[in-house]
């Protein structure tokens, strides 16, 4: 009973889904924004909770034999209920989500949404594992399928949905694999058996299978194709929350179980260092396609996807460099400025697109003219992905670099390591330029044709710019925090 | 604490500035401008008050220099200090920085924005003079360039949206690397830090004691081997006696640059992605730095950046950001990797002589007033390149002093391009023609900035020139560079080149702009200086002769510094 | 306070006031003053000096100080005033010319519109060249050298706004009917000034070498205070410094050459010694009376000047190279006089000459009484020379600024003191007995002589005796077309009288001038001695060399002198007398086409100069680097939309930005939006790792 408290937050999560499903069909129509207000509350008491019952260290007990609920964890909760409750206040003033019209269903999609992250940030175990993935994705289905009657949007969500499908298609394939192998569900049994096996690459077989399914949740190459489409597809703001929400706990559970996999002392199998390399390699393939993929894009949507593949990448790193605590905080403080540098661009370009243009850089033009306040937060949130200091995408970049490098320093097998700290910053150089082509346009260049008379404006509702607001100044203020990354370093080592 | 805070306030006076126009009405034109100048001046008045102290101290050391933890356990600290060399070139970008200032009371859109923006710029060159952490140096570094990108990109010419592009892009990919160096150097240092063993004259160059009398070199105590050959903390006196020539310092892990300055044979044991950690370091060091300078052929972004930025951001981008790069070499670069800046002496001097006489062919074949001055700038940080790479005290001396009268040359050619900008609204050197006799105030201030940066004895320009000149004709760091004794006097021949062709190109302006009949009939009516164009120029012009006629305030704040870091070469290049 | 300070500050102040307050009048009158002040204090100064032989001097004030650095002391480079015999003569005849010209102009210039301009732009050049004479280091040297250089830019180009004569109907006319001899006033004011400048610069930049390489050496030698002062400089030298240093294989006495070569070659771009002469003939654009002073006192003797200051450090093998030079400057220099229908261009070209005489003089070396010779030829020269100017100016003035010699004649009787006083002066350049040259150029080719005696037997006979032989040879053009020059403007009847008809002679204080002037070309003034032949001098304390040298015996110096005088009387009444005959009626042109289209195009080094500056670096040169540098300039508008890519260094970077881009497309059009591709793609990749890992 005491352990099944550790999932507080989860099941309370599950309850004010109910609530929100019964609240939209009692009042959806009349007071939509009561239902977004209740999911917004809910997740706010969330995070409290998470906050509250926050437990340092790595390892703590299994829930039953499932979940596995670290500091790790408490990160996914906390980012994720924040991505929620941020998409939640935008979408009030979205017009693409005004447009859809049930707001009630948004708000539980989200919610879903936060919750599969929960879980699949603590699976330990292969079914919770697929159980926690297929959330995910269920609930991103809709999604990103959400303005029904746009063909882009529909189009993304199949796409999605077939991709998906095959991804978790070779997952499953892999899992059987592995049970098969070892007789075992549980990860760390997993690593156990497979430690005693005989070393043969077929054996890798299996893994690579999981790992294409961890890959197309992360959007790694070459599981990123569907990535672009699909965010440009659909709705703006689902994009922000999408490109975020799963990568916040895709790594948390990727962590777990390389952590539980490989994590085995002695093990002749597949050594860490190996494992590591092997990671390495995808990474800096997925962040340097991911990067010059960018540069040639003509929509910042399609400009934001590749830097969200490439970005992934970059983190990767970090799952691979094995140096648990610092990692874990790199990893999670990257995630933590990423989260909101990432979605206050999409949310910016939501403002932007309020009033009827689209994302093309040709259509965002001039946009400064319009709204100098969402063009400025784009800018900042833009330059914090870039990486540029003071805003706090430098210091996670440069705290992940400090990491990586560090313990590549520590293991000569790690070498590889040292050679993707260069691609890092090749890749940053890359996307800087890919990103000063948004900003160029959205806040330099001028309108080429007058078509702001053309243009209805739409007066977005009084909440939404909170979010982006919030954002931006997240942004900047995590520029300064140096003592944040001490007490995850600290948290993550107890 | 009261250090740091002065200290601080060099750039935290300008971003303070930032924000207070930010909270005022953009209408307010007349307050703006007024505010931009209020705390544009604070830096100029801080960097006088240490230029003097410079002057007077006559000594290498550091005026004010204190380091406050700031993450210790990533071992970052709020580490400013100012020495000659930063306080010289603190009292540049003041005086740059006002005279700005004062040239952008033109501009009339975007008013609040522009200032703004010009002030974070200012804070970010500040405050790279004064860090002595490598975080915080990075920092401010990468602080200059978002401005800088808005004001050429907002208040540019036609082509500004590339210039600006090229500019960003060009300065971040130089960088960039740089987070990877620092950390790279940062983790090379084991978590519990490294005992090295320094020479007396290093620990008296940061000499202080702290309470029980015991020696400290950069806050770190300062270990002599006692009678039993154990290492204890070293009481002063003995230091100053000098009976002991071998101490020993526990460098602690950190990104302290006056530490990392301990180190540098340790980096040299150390090696990183199969090459030597030192080379690696001070290759990527020199690229970052080198793009700013700019170092041949690293420099086609200054001509697009200069052609198109308004007069003002020419005038800081040329008096100051550029300086930047050479500052880098000299507090980074050269000191941290002694031997390989040694090593390698030889292809960064050719490179600066190849600068010098390049950039100024290409300055003869420019149609257009501003690019030729860019060239122009490009030419004259040649100067400064190969002096340093000389490595004799004349040399360095030479170079240090070369910025600085770079510093105030450029910008008045620049302002005086924009002066003509502001009448004709073009930049072609043969749309004017004879402006001598409608605008003689005017043709006597261009005369007197081409004649001293063509390096005309009794105007700064031939201080710094001459003595990069001579300092190379003694230099032995051919040697070093394994390149025989004879190269550095080659290249010193070659680089007298430069007095021609510089003389050629610059005067043959002077000629076909100021000179001859009136050519265009409508420039008759030309007014000649206003009052607020004279305010922009008659200072710059007073440092010119003043510093041309009696340089030894120069001299005397950097020919110290310059000595210490010779010295600091020699002795590394000896030790190995 | 010490006079040698007042004589230099002044005409600064003189300038600094001037230039500040711009007075609408009383300019000149300050000017005067200021110089008169200057001219008696350095009478007062030199006249303490040549007496007693001891130097005068000013403490050193620190200038440019360097600390100590590794196996180099601390130095510093440091400014002091130093007044010698030489400098004393030189003194006196700088400062006393420039109050003549000085005077002399308020009369040429009256009217003008940058009339009070003149003094002040006048006083900084006199300032300049004061500071040359005074100085006691090399580096100061080159300060005020540069200043010199600045001093005759601003008079060159003094009527900055007048267009090249080229584009005035008169010249077209001339040069319709071939007359070349204004051929070089193509330029602009504005251009000659340029001109002038860069030409020299490309002398200071031997100077700079050569001065780079004694410092260097003195520092060696570790020697105490200034480096670069005089008494250092000779003391590194003879304790061998050059034997302590060595440079592109070369040390000891050949890099003691190289160096004194490369401070020579600054003195061969102010005395406008071959090939480095061009400019001054261009350098007439500036107001007469400038000309006057700069052929005279100031610009160009400041080259024969600094030579002689470093003549202790000269090795042999510079000396013969500098008599060389010397001698083909002299005779290249006459040969183009010959031909020259512009006075002031015959004049220019006579100064050119004569410079490369004095530098003659100072090749032969010490030993052979050439240093004094030289030395006192620069003297006498200084005095005839400006005399000559300032008749020029009279003339061309007098003729409404023509310049041209087929248009005068017949002028003696309309202007007899100026006839008269040019005529002295030409007598005394051409050295006749009783003429001050006949004592100093004469003593020039003796020693000349003297040594191509020494040197033949170190070297082929051509390569010693050459300079002798031209030496001698110019004596005899000299006269020639001195006196031709003088035929065709005061003898013979007018030819044009638009040009001659109201020409008169200057007013009061320009004729006293004149004639004061004149009475400086009798020798007895110079020697002390009515016997033409007297060898010592009242000058000889400021002549004689600084160093030991171990002179020719007296006897064969005195046989020499003798014969030489001889062979120059005569040579000289045979030029002067077929000038007298062949001109007695007007031009007439004497010569066989392709040597006068030779002479007349000046031996075609403008020529090649201009191929190199306006032609070569300016038009393509430049043009060329700035392309390779940042593309054409087609490139260069296209910028902000698709510049098209171009071979040049810009071009590159672009070129690497667009593949990076090019790469990214090539990711991008995988992209296409085919679900099915995508896990085409994926499953492909997957096979090919699992494919990796099983073999």
């Amino acid at each position: 009973m005491q352990t099944i408290a550790n999932l507080l937050p989860e099941l309370l999560l599950c309850g004010a889904i109910l609530l929100v499903l019964v609240l939209e069909m009692v009042a959806g129509k009349r007071h939509p924004r009561s239902v977004t207000g209740l999911a917004v509350m809910a997740l706010l008491f969330v995070s409290w909770i998470s906050v509250r019952r926050a437990v340092p260290g790595i390892d703590l007990p299994f829930v039953g034999e499932m979940q596995r609920p670290d500091f790790l964890t408490t990160m996914v909760r906390i980012l994720a209920s924040i991505g929620g409750i941020l998409a939640l206040t935008a979408s009030t003033g979205s017009r693409e989500i005004e447009e859809y019209g049930r707001p009630g269903e948004f708000a539980v999609l989200v919610l879903g949404l936060v919750l599969g992250a929960m879980l699949f940030a603590s699976a330990t175990n292969l079914v919770s594992l697929y159980i926690g993935l297929e959330f995910l994705s269920l609930v991103a289905y809709p999604l990103s399928g959400l303005r029904a009657h746009s063909k882009a949007s529909s189009e993304a969500g199949l796409k999605y949905v077939l991709f998906g499908g095959v991804a978790s298609a070779l997952m499953l394939f892999g899992m059987s694999h592995l049970f098969g192998l070892t007789g075992s569900l549980d990860l760390s049994v997993i690593g156990q058996n497979l430690a005693k096996l005989p070393a043969t690459p077929v054996l890798c077989v299996p893994l690579v299978l999981v790992g294409a399914g961890f890959a197309y949740k992360l959007a790694l190459v070459p599981f990123h194709f569907w990535s672009p489409d699909v965010y440009q597809g659909c709705p703006t703001v689902t994009a922000g929350l999408l490109t975020t929400v799963p990568k916040i706990a895709g790594f948390a559970g990727l962590w777990h179980a390389i952590r539980l996999v490989f994590g085995v002392p002695g093990s002749h199998f597949l050594s860490t260092t190996t494992m590591g390399t092997a990671l390495a390699t995808v990474a800096v393939v997925t962040m340097l396609v991911g990067a010059l993929t960018a540069l040639s894009q003509t929509d910042a949507k399609r400009i934001l996807a590749f830097s969200s593949v490439s970005n992934a990448g970059i983190l990767l790193l970090t799952v691979g460099a094995w140096d648990e605590p610092a990692s874990a905080a790199a990893l999670y403080f990257y995630l933590t400025a990423y989260l909101f540098a990432n979605l206050g661009a999409f949310l910016a370009l939501d403002l932007l697109q309020n009033d009827g243009t689209g994302t093309s850089l040709s259509e965002l033009a001039g946009s400064w003219k319009r709204h100098p306040i969402a063009v400025l937060a784009l800018v900042v949130c833009v330059l914090s992905l870039t990486g540029l200091p003071p805003l706090a995408g430098f210091l996670g970049k440069w705290n992940l670099l400090r990491a990586v490098l560090d313990s590549a320093m520590q293991d000569s097998g790690r070498w590889m390591f040292k050679w993707a700290s260069i691609g890092v910053v090749a890749s940053s150089v890359i996307l800087a330029f890919a990103y000063l082509r948004i900003v160029r346009a959205a806040a330099v260049a001028d309108q080429d044709r007058e078509e702001s008379a053309g243009l209805d404006s739409y007066v977005p509702s009084g909440e939404s710019p909170w979010a982006l607001i919030v954002c931006t100044a997240a942004s900047i203020v995590l520029g300064f925090g140096w003592p944040l990354i001490a007490f995850l370093g600290r948290w993550f080592s107890l | 604490m009261l250090d740091s805070l002065i200290l601080s306030l060099v750039f935290v006076a300008p971003l303070l500035g930032a924000l207070v126009l930010w909270l005022l009405p953009s209408g307010w034109i007349r307050t703006l401008r007024g505010v931009a100048l209020g705390f544009a001046s604070v830096p100029l008045f801080l960097g006088l008050g240490l230029f003097v102290q410079a002057v007077r101290s006559g000594q290498d050391h550091f005026l004010l220099r204190e380091s406050v933890p700031l993450a210790s356990n990533l071992g970052i600290a709020w580490h400013l200090g100012v020495d000659g060399l930063s306080a010289t070139l603190l009292l540049l970008s003041g005086v740059v920085g006002v005279i700005a200032v004062l040239a952008s009371f033109g501009i009339t859109h975007k008013v609040r924005g522009y200032f703004s923006l010009l002030l974070v710029l200012f804070a970010g060159m500040n405050g790279v003079f004064v860090a002595l952490d490598m975080v915080l140096f990075y920092v401010f570094w990468e602080l200059m360039l978002v401005p800088m990108f808005f004001l050429i990109a907002w208040w540019g010419g036609e082509q500004r949206r590339y210039a600006s592009m090229k500019f960003f892009f060009y300065t971040m990919a130089g960088s960039i690397m740089l987070l990877v160096v620092m950390l790279a150097l940062h983790l090379k240092v084991p978590t519990t830090g490294v005992e090295v063993q320094v020479q007396r004259e290093t620990v008296l160059s940061g000499l202080s004691v702290d309470r029980d009398g015991n020696a400290k070199v950069w806050d770190l105590p300062v270990l002599a081997a006692d009678s039993l050959g154990h290492f204890q903390k070293a009481p002063a006196s003995q230091l100053v006696r000098g009976d002991v020539k071998e101490f020993r310092v526990h460098v602690p892990r950190d990104f302290d640059l006056l530490h990392w300055r301990l180190l540098w044979k340790h980096w040299t044991a150390q090696s990183f992605l199969h090459m030597n950690l030192a080379a690696f370091a001070f290759l990527f060091f020199f690229l970052a730095f080198a793009v700013k300078v700019p170092v041949f052929p690293l420099h086609t972004w200054l001509p697009h950046a200069h052609v198109q930025a308004p007069t003002a951001v020419s005038v800081v981008l040329a008096g100051v950001l550029l300086k930047l790069g050479v500052y880098g070499f000299l507090r980074i670069a050269w000191p941290l990797f002694p031997t390989v800046a040694a090593a390698w002496g030889g292809v960064i001097g050719i490179l600066g002589v190849v600068a010098i006489l390049w950039a100024a062919l290409a300055a003869l074949g420019q149609k257009d007033l501003k690019r030729l001055v860019a060239y122009a700038s490009i030419s004259h940080m040649g100067y400064c390149l190969l002096g340093l790479a000389a490595l004799t005290v004349t040399g360095i001396t030479g170079s240090l002093v070369q910025m600085i009268s770079h510093g105030i040359g450029a910008a008045l050619l620049f302002l005086l391009v924009g002066v003509l900008y502001d009448r004709a609204h073009h930049r072609k050197v043969e749309g004017f023609g004879g402006l001598a006799t409608t605008m003689p105030a005017f043709t006597a201030v261009f005369m007197l900035a081409a004649f001293s940066s063509a390096g005309l004895p009794s105007l700064s320009g031939f201080v710094g020139e001459v003595s990069v000149i001579l300092g190379a004709f003694q230099s032995q760091a051919g040697i070093a560079a394994g390149c025989g004794a004879d190269l550095f006097r080659w290249l010193a021949i070659a680089a007298s080149l430069g007095v021609i062709l510089s003389a050629a190109y610059l005067l043959w302006t002077v000629q076909r702009v100021a000179f001859g009949p009136l050519r265009h009939p409508e420039q008759a009516s030309f007014p000649d200086l206003s009052l607020r164009e004279k305010f922009s120029l008659y200072p710059l012009v007073a440092l010119t002769v003043l510093f041309g006629v009696w340089p030894h305030p120069l001299l005397a704040a950097l020919g110290p510094w310059a000595r210490s870091l010779s010295l600091h070469v020699a002795q590394a290049i000896a030790g190995t | 306070m010490n006079p040698l300070l007042w004589v230099l500050a002044t005409p600064l102040a003189v300038f600094l006031l001037l230039f500040a307050f711009k007075p609408r009048k009383g300019g000149d009158l300050l000017a005067i003053a200021g110089m008169a002040l200057s001219f008696g204090l350095s009478l007062k100064a030199a006249s303490a000096v040549l007496t007693s032989g001891q130097n005068l001097s000013v403490e050193a004030v620190k200038w440019l100080s360097f600390p100590a650095g590794t196996g180099i002391p601390a130095f510093d480079l440091s400014l002091g005033l130093r007044l010698d015999p030489m400098g004393a003569v030189m003194l006196l005849i700088v400062t006393g010319l420039a109050l003549c010209v000085l005077i002399f102009s308020t009369w040429y210039l009256h009217g003008d519109r940058f009339y009070t301009r003149f003094f002040s732009h006048f006083s900084f050049f006199c300032f300049a060249m004061l500071g040359i004479v005074l100085s006691d280091n090399l580096l100061m040297t080159f300060v005020f050298w540069e200043l010199v250089g600045v001093g005759s830019y601003l008079l060159i180009g003094f009527w900055h706004d007048k267009a090249a004569v080229s584009e005035d109907p008169f010249y077209q006319e001339m040069k319709a009917k071939d007359a070349t001899g204004i051929i070089e006033s193509k330029l602009s004011p504005a251009h000659a000034q340029l001109k002038a400048f860069v030409m020299n610069r490309v002398g200071d930049f031997g100077f700079l070498v050569g001065m780079g390489i004694f410092l260097w050496a003195a520092l060696a030698s570790h020697v105490t205070g200034n480096p670069l002062s005089w008494e250092n400089l000779s003391l590194a030298v003879n304790t061998g410094a050059f034997d302590r240093i060595s440079f592109a294989g070369l040390s000891g006495g050949t890099l003691l050459t190289l160096a004194g070569i490369g401070v020579f070659l600054g003195a061969m771009g102010k005395s406008a010694q071959f090939p480095l002469h061009t400019w001054l003939p261009d350098a007439m654009q500036g107001p007469t009376t400038a000309s006057s002073i700069i052929h005279a006192a100031t610009m160009v003797a400041a080259g024969v000047f600094l030579t002689a200051r470093v003549h202790p450090l000269l090795s042999p093998g510079a000396l013969v190279f500098i008599s060389w030079i010397g001698a083909i400057t002299a005779f290249v220099a006459a040969t183009i006089a010959l031909v020259q229908w512009d006075y002031k261009a015959v004049l220019a070209y006579s100064t050119v000459s004569q410079l490369g005489y004095m530098m003659i003089g100072l090749g032969a070396g010490a030993g052979t009484g050439g240093y004094s010779a030289g030395l006192s030829h620069l003297f006498t020269h200084a005095l005839f020379k400006c005399l000559l100017f300032l008749g020029a100016a009279s003339v061309i003035h007098a003729c409404g600024n023509h310049q041209d010699m087929n248009r005068f004649g017949g002028l003696l009787k309309k202007m007899p003191l100026t006839a008269v006083t040019s005529g002295l002066a030409v007598l005394a350049i051409c050295g006749l007995p009783f003429f001050s040259a006949f004592w100093s150029k004469d003593a020039i080719v003796a020693s000349a002589f003297l040594a191509a005696e020494e040197r033949s037997g170190g070297m082929s006979a051509l390569l010693a005796w050459g300079p002798w032989l031209l030496s001698v040879l110019t004596a005899l053009l000299t006269c020639f077309y001195m006196t031709r020059l003088w035929t065709l403007t005061f003898l013979g009847q007018e030819r044009d009288p638009h040009v001659t008809h109201h020409a008169h002679d200057p007013s009061l204080p320009a004729k006293i001038v004149l004639a004061l002037l004149s009475v400086f070309t009798l020798q007895f003034l110079w020697t002390g001695s009515v016997n033409p032949l007297a060898g010592s001098s009242w000058l000889d304390g400021a002549l004689t060399p600084g160093g030991a040298v171990e002179m020719v015996a007296e006897s064969a110096r005195h046989h020499a002198h003798v014969q030489t005088m001889i062979l120059a009387t005569v040579l000289g009444l045979v030029g002067i007398g077929s000038a007298l005959f062949l001109y007695r009626k007007g031009p007439v042109t004497v010569s066989v086409k392709p040597v006068w289209k030779f002479l007349a195009n000046l031996w075609y080094v403008d020529r090649l100069w201009d191929l190199l500056w306006t032609e070569g670096l300016g038009k393509r040169g430049g043009a060329l680097v700035a392309v390779l540098d940042l593309g054409s300039a087609d490139r260069l508008t296209k910028l902000e939309t698709t510049a098209p890519l171009s071979p040049s260094l810009d071009g590159v970077v672009d070129g690497t930005a667009k593949l990076a881009g090019a790469l990214g497309a090539v990711f991008g059009r995988l992209q296409n939006g085919r679900i099915g591709s995508y896990a085409g793609y994926a499953t492909l990749i997957l096979g090919l790792l699992a494919l990796l890992l099983v073999l």
